[in-house]
């Protein structure tokens, strides 16, 4: 037996090792959450397979010659004056065409798989703005939440959009191995089918500006009867007036404000705007005579209106004095100021 | 001598209007005058901006328009003032240019002259390596204060906007300033000489090409100081429209940057299409040319499409056109399409010519011909052509057309075809070959064993569900590290190691070499590898901050990026050390047959005493008597056995003043021609008949090209042939003197024949077309005005001094 042949059967078996090692090696993924998730998980888990089998064959073969091959002190010969082997060319031309157009049919029939709608799917819009992710039930009502529930076990289709005249984000669910860019004019769908209850993260994945890193959110995949729950609930919030769940402050500060501002009442750490542990001292500072109320109120109306020095203008939405109720903004202006008791 | 030549005395003859005294270093091609230049014209540019603004009612300062005006007209006029374009300004002002075998600013015969606009391939390629690694070093600077944030969890040193700043001009630098332009550099070297040319197709533009580049670095790590770009090196829209005020700088840097990689590729297209020596057929070619031939053409065809772009994000900021504005019909899509047009071809065009540095270093130093010489070189035009076919798969979850993805999944997958056989190729060269594990082969292993890597996981970022999943992670991370660390920065290094004592003339250090490649190798792997898990565990990139379960692996990571950035600094101590103090490199060190390890290390300033003959493969190592070029050397004159005619050496002051009246006194005039052979021959055999004393003197008066040239550079050049003349005579026995006068010939003469008669005079010129002496009809004058005989040689080519 040729000297090639034998590595190339020692590469062969140390790369049978290499993918019998990925194949024993328990937790390569982090929890899947959606069917879609499986699917890329096993398609990810044969690319390993592959991929471990050809890095062994090439590093068996490249440590083998470095070894093997290496000149001896002083000596000036030549190698073998080989110019190529056409039938070994056919098969490392042949063979990597064969593997890669497997993986593409393979990936392109999970792709539809992934995609196929099913009939009774939940419609849930998403919009994304910098720096936060807002979801609206069409079919309960036009719900809006700032954090994601959906039932397991029915798919949803995502309708995903972004604010106008903001920048593109990224809605990625890690768990679901799912993103799908929020594009401002372009409209977009993704589509999951939650196969596992439990809380998992929502983050944006596309650079949305200095807040990008504290885009988050969280999603809840809940079971039919706990969803139907939350639904009820969150729907009573939002049609309660003032004085009701719904302006409950810690809950309005944690879903429209803790990702950006520090504030430790509601541990929260964000950095990318003002710090408002200190707010009664910024009021004092830039509230030109006004009342520190009546100056919390105008920056959540109207952000732009005054800035902290040392933070960019325009980053925080201008949109809270619209989606916010008059009250849930009291609520909010008061809790600020208490320094949260 | 050179004090007898001051007090001769005489009307000072001007020929062109541009001669006479060294022009003064304000209006000379200088730093100074490209200092001044640059702030004349971006300031001047700027004022009329704000004038023009100032009288139409608008408020005067705008900073995006104002900076996009300043940057251009600085940037130019930097290179107005270094003098790129000094030659061609001579042809539009209709001002006397020196004919085009004028070489006054060509070749370098000090370091300093690395510091001046320099039309030689060879300084051109030091001046862009070494540049580029000054912006390796800014842009890996970047990176190290990017891990340090990243080290832990939550904000430490730096506000989120700056971090995003800093990932951005690090990649931006280190796409279009480091990887790139070192190629080019690379390339500029190396390639004419590999051809067997004397040098690049247009070396006026190739010196532009080189000067353009600290401009583009200058915009963009000057961005720091009004607010860096903070979209990423992709500056996706809208986010860019929005962005701070160093978006202007980097789209400006953008510009000049491309302009430049245009301007090199159109030259190398040229070059190796036209310039190639007898012979050198298509396949015959270096595999290093035929990398760089591909690469030239992505760039060609593809850099205007990002210079595009980038201006259209430009005008949506400063002029409020609507390109890529959702809200007034623009499409946001539409932008990233354009980029990725060229900037995944520019993937190839940061990954081919390491493929061509690689097939040269691996088949050199593993002593055995390339295996599969054409179907990697047909590999490499493949991957060219399907370059331009794959861009969309940068864009799956873009929100493009859903269509789009599986045409551009399969198209990505059969990329991974040419670039398998480029890999196996390879690996088959090595076997059975004698492997000499010198640093550049280390690089080039190590290359093989990483970028398999990044290649891999290009084809699970290229299967769709496994993009949609990992796209924007760490996984991509890790991905681009891999294919542009492991694979362009290991090749870049290959390449340096490789040719190292070729440009240098000096020997690296191997130890010290050795040393940073397994630093760079560990530590390497050590970043990247678990980048991969992470971003499979949903680490998204391009974040100043993240949740806490990743702190520990970004702990590890964030140490390992600090031994690998001080890894670097073995290699520059290397380089700096070595090339100060190295030991002396042979001409062929590594016994390659290509044609760059034919001539001296470092090249004669014209690389070629006479265009080689190329006569088989670049890479016969084993096949007995197997040649890839004759290349014929011209010997320099051999010292003769010539008697000295007397012992002056022992004389005394007496005796050496009646010797030397009884020699012959021979004149000699030349000024290219001096060191010709032919000028020494005739000296030579007047010296084997008689015994003579030679005066030799070099007219020098109105140096060929003042507007462009530095006069002082043309007088050492004089100088140098001079001494070389003198040197010859004197190892054949032949008493001589010379020195350099700044007359006219005729006058000079004039001036010799009054204090110190000779019998004969012998003037030495170029060829009566060439000869602007002859055209003056010197030789006829000087009969007439000496009524001595006059004998004239003509040399057929100036003999420039090697360095």
């Amino acid at each position: 037996m040729s000297a090639f042949l034998r590595v190339g059967f020692v590469a062969v078996v140390v790369g049978a090792l290499g993918s019998l090692a990925v194949w024993l090696t328990p937790s390569w993924f982090p929890v899947a959450a959606a069917v879609q998730a499986q699917r890329q998980d096993t398609l990810y888990f044969w690319l390993m397979v592959m991929s471990s089998f050809i890095f062994a064959l090439v590093l068996v073969f490249l440590v083998y010659m470095m070894v093997k091959f290496r000149a001896k002190p002083g000596d000036d010969s030549d190698g073998p004056p080989i110019h190529g082997h056409t039938g070994l060319e056919i098969v490392w031309t042949v063979i990597p065409i064969v593997i890669v157009l497997g993986f593409a049919i393979y990936g392109a029939a999970a792709l539809g798989r992934n995609e196929a709608l099913a009939k009774d799917r939940l419609i849930v819009d998403v919009r994304g703005q910098q720096f936060a992710w807002t979801f609206t039930y069409p079919s309960y009502g036009g719900l809006k939440t700032g954090i994601l529930a959906l039932p397991v076990g029915r798919q949803v289709e995502f309708r995903i959009s972004a604010v106008e005249h903001d920048v593109i984000h990224s809605f990625f669910i890690p768990a679901f191995r799912l993103k799908q860019d929020a594009v401002p004019g372009v409209p977009q769908k993704m589509i999951a089918t939650p196969d596992r209850i439990g809380t998992y993260m929502v983050t944006c994945a596309e650079l949305c500006g200095i807040g990008h890193s504290q885009m988050r959110t969280v999603l809840h995949v809940m079971s039919p009867p706990d969803f139907a729950a939350w639904i009820v609930a969150q729907k009573k919030a939002a049609s309660q007036p003032a004085g009701g769940g719904n302006t409950d402050p810690a809950a309005l500060f944690s879903s429209n404000c803790g990702s950006c501002h520090t504030f430790q009442p509601a541990n929260a750490t964000g950095t990318v705007g003002p710090d408002l542990d200190n707010l009664a001292a910024d009021a004092a500072k830039y509230g030109a005579g006004q009342s520190p109320e009546d100056y919390v109120k105008e920056s959540i109306a109207d952000p732009g209106k005054v800035v902290v020095s040392g933070y960019p203008a325009g980053v925080m939405p201008s949109t809270f004095g619209t989606s916010l109720t008059a009250a849930q903004i009291d609520a909010l202006v008061k809790y600020l100021l208490k320094g949260g008791s | 001598m050179v004090a007898h030549a001051h007090e001769m005395t005489g009307p000072v003859h001007h020929e062109h209007g541009g001669g006479g005294p060294r022009r003064s270093v304000w209006l000379r091609g200088s730093w100074v005058r490209a200092i001044w230049v640059s702030a004349f014209m971006g300031i001047a540019a700027g004022l009329i901006v704000m004038g023009i603004r100032d009288l139409s009612g608008r408020t005067p300062y705008s900073a995006g328009v104002v900076q996009t005006f300043v940057m251009l007209f600085g940037g130019i006029g930097f290179t107005v003032g270094i003098g790129c374009w000094d030659y061609w300004w001579s042809y539009v002002l209709g001002r006397p240019t020196p004919e085009h075998e004028d070489h006054s600013n060509h070749g370098a015969y000090t370091w300093k002259d690395y510091f001046k606009v320099n039309t030689d391939h060879k300084v051109i390629g030091v001046q862009y390596l070494v540049t580029t690694f000054i912006f390796f070093m800014i842009a890996g600077l970047l990176a190290e204060l990017m891990r340090a944030e990243l080290a832990t969890p939550g904000q430490q040193y730096f506000a989120p906007g700056t971090f995003n700043g800093l990932f951005s001009v690090h990649a931006a630098l280190m796409i279009f300033l480091f990887v790139i332009p070192a190629f080019a550099g690379l390339g500029n070297f190396v390639i004419p000489i590999m051809i067997g040319a004397q040098d690049m197709a247009f070396p006026r533009l190739n010196a532009l090409s080189f000067w353009m580049l600290p401009v583009a670095g200058m915009c963009m790590v000057s961005s720091f100081l009004v607010g860096p770009f903070d979209a990423g090196w992709t500056n996706y829209v809208p986010l860019a429209v929005h962005g701070p005020a160093g978006q202007t700088m980097w789209v400006m840097g953008v510009q000049f940057a491309g302009a430049s990689s245009i301007a090199t590729a159109v030259n190398f297209l040229v070059t190796i299409v036209t310039m190639r020596a007898p012979g050198m057929t298509f396949w015959r070619m270096p595999l290093l040319v035929w990398a760089n031939l591909a690469t030239s053409t992505l760039v060609v065809l593809g850099t205007p499409f990002i210079a595009g772009a980038q201006f259209q994000v430009l005008f949506d900021r400063i002029m409020h056109t609507h390109f890529y504005d959702p809200t007034h019909g623009g499409n946001v899509i539409a932008y990233q399409h354009i980029f990725w047009f060229y900037s995944h071809p520019a993937v190839y065009i940061m990954m081919l010519p390491g493929f061509g540095i690689i097939s040269e270093v691996i088949s050199i130093h593993s002593r055995k011909p390339i295996f599969g010489y054409k179907l990697i070189a047909i590999s490499t035009v493949a991957i060219g052509v399907l370059g331009f076919t794959v861009w969309a798969h940068h864009m799956f979850v873009s929100g493009m057309a859903p269509w789009l993805r599986i045409p551009m999944m399969f198209t990505t997958m059969a990329i991974a075809v040419p670039t398998g056989i480029k890999m196996f190729s390879w690996l088959a060269t090595m076997w059975r070959g004698v492997i000499h594990l010198r640093t550049p082969m280390l690089f080039a292993c190590g290359f093989l064993a990483t970028f398999v890597v990044g290649g891999l996981s290009g084809i699970f970022l290229a299967v769709i569900p496994v993009d949609i999943a990992t796209s924007d992670t760490y996984f991509v991370v890790a991905h681009i590290h891999y294919v542009l660390f492991g694979g362009s920065v290991f090749t870049i290094y290959a390449g340096i190691y490789h040719w190292f004592p070729k440009m240098t003339g000096k020997m690296y250090d191997e130890g010290l070499g050795k040393l940073h490649f397994w630093l760079t190798f560990v530590a390497f792997n050590a970043t990247f590898m678990p980048m991969h898990w992470l971003g499979l565990q949903g680490m998204q990139r391009r974040i100043a901050d993240y949740p806490s379960q990743f702190g520990t692996l970004n702990f590890f990571i964030s140490i390992m990026a600090f031994i690998l950035g001080a890894s670097t600094l073995v290699f520059l101590y290397n380089m700096a050390h070595s090339w100060w103090r190295g030991e002396p490199a042979p001409a062929n060190p590594w016994r390659a047959l290509t044609l760059e390890w034919q001539v001296t290390s470092p090249p004669p300033i014209f690389n070629f005493d006479e265009p080689p003959q190329i006569v088989g493969s670049p890479y016969a190592y084993g096949v007995p008597g197997a040649r890839h070029a004759v290349v014929t050397v011209h010997a320099p004159p051999q010292p003769e056995e010539v008697p000295v005619p007397v012992a002056l050496a022992t004389a005394t002051r007496e005796e050496r003043e009646a010797i030397m009246s009884a020699l012959k006194h021979i004149l000699v005039v030349a000024n290219q021609t001096v060191s010709g052979d032919r000028l020494i021959a005739a000296v030579r055999s007047r010296a084997a008949t008689d015994p003579v004393r030679v005066t030799v003197i070099c007219p020098q008066n109105d140096p060929t090209d003042a507007w462009v040239v530095d006069e002082a550079d043309v007088r050492a050049a004089t100088q140098a042939r001079l001494d070389s003349t003198l040197a010859a005579l004197r190892r054949a026995g032949i008493e001589c003197t010379g020195y350099v006068v700044e007359r006219d010939p005729y006058t000079a003469v004039m001036d010799v024949v009054e204090e110190d008669p000779p019998s004969e005079i012998v003037v030495s010129t170029l060829p009566q077309t060439r000869s602007g002496w002859l055209r003056r009809d010197l030789i006829e004058r000087l009969r007439d005005g000496t009524n001595l005989p006059v004998e004239h040689v003509v040399s057929d080519a100036p003999e420039m001094p090697r360095r």
